[in-house]
C-alpha cells in the first residue's frame, strides 16, 4: 500500500508534466474511441440493414442451392426444421424467403430486378421494412400486390397504386409472368439495393414462379450476432444437415465482409498512429523522470530499497498516470458518443454521395458496445507496461554510487 | 570491545586505465562498537570515498572491508543492498529524505523494506522521531521542515533499521549553528545511551570537538588517528 502511495504521490511531484502526459493520453483515447465507435457503428448499421433485408445473419438452403441459385433448387420444407428453429433459444426470429430474378416493366421502361418473396407479418419483425414505407402501405400476408424499393420505383416511374409487369423464368423452365398492383414504396438505406429490390408475399411469389409450397431459403436472425460461425455449425441436427446447408452472411456476402474488415484495418492503423503519439508522450515522461530522480534512486538503494521494488514503484507510477488518462478519456468520450447516438449526424453533399456509392447509409450512429471503450484503457495500460520495461532495465542497471553522484 | 568495521589495506583508484586518481590509498583501520568517530581532512582527501567503501556503496580497487565479521568487498549488488538495509544507517549531507513522504513515512520506509508490520513500523517511527525531538512533526513533509529538522528525521531514518553503526557524510554542512548543536546533542546522546556507533566525515570544528576519535586523512592516507 505504501508503495502505491509512494507511486501516486511521486506522480504529482511534477504536476504540470503529469497533467500534460495525462492530457495527451486523454485526448488520444477520446479520438481513438470516437474513430472506433463511429466506424464500427456505421458499418454495423450498414451490415445490419443489408443483411436483414437480404440474407439474414444466417440462411438455410437446400444443399447446393448457393452454387446454383435458381428456383429449381427451391425446397419443400421438412416439418422438423420449424420445430428446430422455434425451440432454439439462440434464434431470435426466422422467416421463409423465395428469391429470384425477373424483368420488371412499366410504361416504356424495363429493368432486371431481384424479387423477394417474404412472409409480410414475420418480415415486419425480421427486417423492419414496414417502417421504411414512404408511399402507400406495407404488404399483408394475403395480398396479391408488390412492394417496390424507392430507387426502382423512381426508375420505372411508378407510385403506390400503379401496376408493374414482371417477366421471368419459373420453376423447371416454366414462364413466370404477372401484372401486379404496387401497394407501397420502401426507401432503403443501401443505394444499390434501393434500385433493384421488389417484395411480394410468399404465396404470391410461389404462384408467380410456380414452386408450389417450396422456398429458396429460410433466413435467421440469432439472439447474438458475435459468433455466427459457431452457431451456423450447431444450428441443425445431424439428420437435417444432410439435406440443408447453413451459411453465415459473411459467406453469402463476402464483399461486404471484406469491406468491413478492410475499414476496420484502416481504423486500426489510424488508432495505431494515435497510440504511437501517446507512446512517445509516455516515453518522454519516463526519460525525464528517470533523469530527474536518479540521485533519489541512488539514495533509496543506499538505504536498502531493492532494485525490483524501486522498479515496481516507477512502473506503478507510469501505469497510474496512463490509466488515469485513459479513464478520463473514456469518461469524456461517453457523453459525446451518447449525444451522437441520440442525435445522429447525416453527411451531406459529395461525402454522402461517396458513401452511398459504397452502399453506406451516410449517417453517423456510433456503436455503444462497451468493449470499444474499455479496449482503449486496456491498450493504453499495455503501452505503459511495455514502455516501463525501459525504466525497469534502467533501474536494474543503476550503480548506487553513480546515481547518488548524478 | 568488538569490531564493527575492519578495513584492511583498502585502496580506491579512479580511472585506473587513463589518469589514475588514488582517492583512498592503503587504509587500514578498525572501528569498535560504541565509537563516535570523525573522519577529517581537506577536500579531496578521500573522506567520502572511504565512507562509501565502508557503506558498501562502492567497491575498493584492492583490500577488504569487513562489517560485523562479513567481508562485503566480494558481495554482489543485490546482496549488498540487503546487507546495508540490515547493518548500516546512512545520514547524508543534503538530508535526502523522500520528498513525497511525511517524516513518519520516511522513517517507516526503511522498516517496510525490512518487512516489519504496520504497527511495529508506526510505533518505532513515532518513538524515533520523539527521540530526535520531532514528536509533533510526524505528518510534515520534508518541504515543511527546516534543514535541521530534516536532518534529524534523516537520523531517525538511519536508526530505524536498528543498524550496527551509522555513517554520516558531512551531516552538519548545511545546518546553522543552532541546528548543528541540536543534532550533535542527539547523536552524542544516542551514542552514549544506546551505544550506537557513529562515523562521520566533517570539516566542522564543533563536530570534531564532540568526537571521541578523530581520524585525519590526507591524500587518501591516514595521517593521524587520535582519541580524545
Amino acid at each position: 500500500m505504501m508503495y502505491l502511495k509512494l507511486a501516486w504521490r511521486n506522480m504529482w511531484r511534477s504536476r504540470r508534466r503529469t497533467m500534460i502526459t495525462v492530457s495527451s493520453v486523454l485526448f488520444a483515447v477520446i479520438f481513438a474511441i470516437l474513430m472506433r465507435v463511429i466506424a464500427v457503428g456505421m458499418f454495423e448499421k450498414m451490415i445490419a440493414d443489408t443483411v436483414k433485408i437480404t440474407s439474414g445473419y444466417l440462411q438455410i438452403h437446400q444443399k447446393g442451392y448457393w452454387d446454383n441459385k435458381t428456383v429449381d433448387s427451391a425446397f419443400a420444407e421438412d416439418p422438423r426444421l420449424n420445430s428446430v428453429l422455434d425451440n432454439n433459444p439462440d434464434v431470435s426470429c426466422w422467416t421463409r424467403k423465395m428469391e429470384s430474378f425477373s424483368l420488371a416493366s412499366a410504361g416504356e421502361r424495363t429493368k432486371g430486378i431481384l424479387i423477394s418473396g417474404i412472409e409480410p407479418t414475420k418480415e415486419k419483425k425480421f427486417s423492419g421494412i414496414s417502417g421504411l414505407c414512404v408511399d402507400g402501405a406495407y404488404l399483408a400476408d394475403s395480398d396479391r400486390s408488390v412492394l417496390l424499393a424507392e430507387g426502382l420505383a423512381k426508375y420505372l416511374g411508378l407510385k403506390a397504386g400503379d401496376t408493374i409487369v414482371l417477366l421471368g423464368q419459373g420453376y423447371h423452365g416454366s414462364m413466370a409472368t404477372g401484372k401486379y398492383p404496387v401497394k407501397g414504396i420502401v426507401k432503403l438505406g443501401m443505394p444499390e439495393l434501393n434500385k433493384v429490390l421488389a417484395w411480394m408475399p410468399l404465396g404470391l411469389a410461389r404462384d408467380f414462379l410456380g414452386t408450389g409450397t417450396a422456398n429458396t431459403a429460410i433466413s435467421v436472425i440469432p439472439a447474438h450476432t458475435n459468433d455466427l460461425a459457431r452457431m451456423s455449425a450447431h444450428l441443425l441436427p445431424a439428420e437435417l444437415k444432410e439435406k440443408y446447408e447453413v451459411m453465415t452472411w459473411q459467406e453469402m456476402i463476402p464483399e461486404l465482409d471484406q469491406l468491413y474488415k478492410g475499414k476496420m484495418v484502416q481504423n486500426e492503423i489510424m488508432s495505431g498512429i494515435l497510440y504511437l503519439v501517446i507512446a512517445f508522450g509516455i516515453f518522454g515522461t519516463i526519460l525525464m523522470m528517470l533523469n530527474e530522480r536518479m540521485h533519489e534512486f541512488g539514495i533509496l538503494l543506499a538505504i536498502g530499497m531493492k532494485k525490483w521494488i524501486l522498479a515496481v514503484t516507477v512502473v506503478l507510477e507510469m501505469i497510474l498516470m496512463s490509466v488515469m488518462g485513459a479513464l478520463l478519456g473514456i469518461a469524456a468520450a461517453i457523453p459525446i458518443v451518447w449525444y451522437l447516438r441520440i442525435n445522429p449526424l447525416r453527411f451531406q453533399g459529395d461525402t454522402a454521395k461517396v458513401m452511398e456509392k459504397f452502399n453506406i447509409d451516410p449517417v453517423i450512429i456510433p456503436s455503444l458496445e462497451p468493449h470499444h471503450f474499455l479496449m482503449q484503457g486496456y491498450i493504453v495500460g499495455c503501452i505503459s507496461v511495455a514502455l516501463s520495461v525501459f525504466a525497469v532495465i534502467k533501474i536494474l542497471s543503476i550503480k548506487p554510487i553513480d546515481a547518488i553522484n548524478s | 570491545m568488538n569490531e564493527v568495521i575492519k578495513i584492511t589495506d583498502v585502496s580506491k583508484i579512479y580511472n585506473p586505465e587513463a589518469i589514475p586518481v588514488k582517492a583512498v590509498d592503503g587504509v587500514t583501520l578498525t572501528v569498535e562498537a560504541g565509537e563516535f568517530t570523525a573522519l577529517v581532512g581537506p577536500s579531496g582527501s578521500g573522506k567520502t570515498t572511504l565512507l562509501n567503501l565502508i557503506g558498501g556503496l562502492d567497491h575498493p580497487t584492492s583490500g577488504t572491508v569487513e562489517i560485523a565479521g562479513t567481508n562485503i568487498t566480494t558481495m554482489r549488488e543485490n546482496a549488498l543492498i540487503d546487507f546495508r538495509l540490515r547493518h548500516i544507517g546512512f545520514v547524508f549531507q543534503a538530508y535526502n529524505l523522500v520528498p513525497v513522504l511525511s517524516a513518519q513515512e520516511n522513517v517507516e520506509l526503511v522498516m517496510l523494506l525490512q518487512g516489519k508490520s504496520a504497527k511495529e513500523r508506526s510505533d518505532r517511527a513515532k518513538e524515533l522521531l520523539a527521540s530526535v525531538g520531532l514528536p509533533d512533526k510526524l505528518d510534515k513533509r520534508p518541504s515543511e521542515l527546516s534543514g535541521g529538522q530534516q536532518q534529524r528525521v534523516a537520523v531517525a531514518r538511519a536508526l530505524a533499521s536498528k543498524p550496527g553503526f551509522i555513517l554520516a557524510d558531512e551531516p552538519t554542512a548545511n545546518l546553522d549553528s543552532v541546528s548543528t548543536s541540536n543534532l550533535l546533542d542527539i547523536m552524542t546522546r544516542l551514542n552514549k545511551e544506546n551505544n550506537m556507533t557513529f562515523i562521520f566525515s566533517t570539516h566542522d570544528q564543533r563536530v570534531i570537538d564532540k568526537a571521541r576519535r578523530v581520524i585525519k586523512l590526507v591524500d587518501g592516507k591516514i595521517e593521524s588517528d587520535s582519541r580524545q
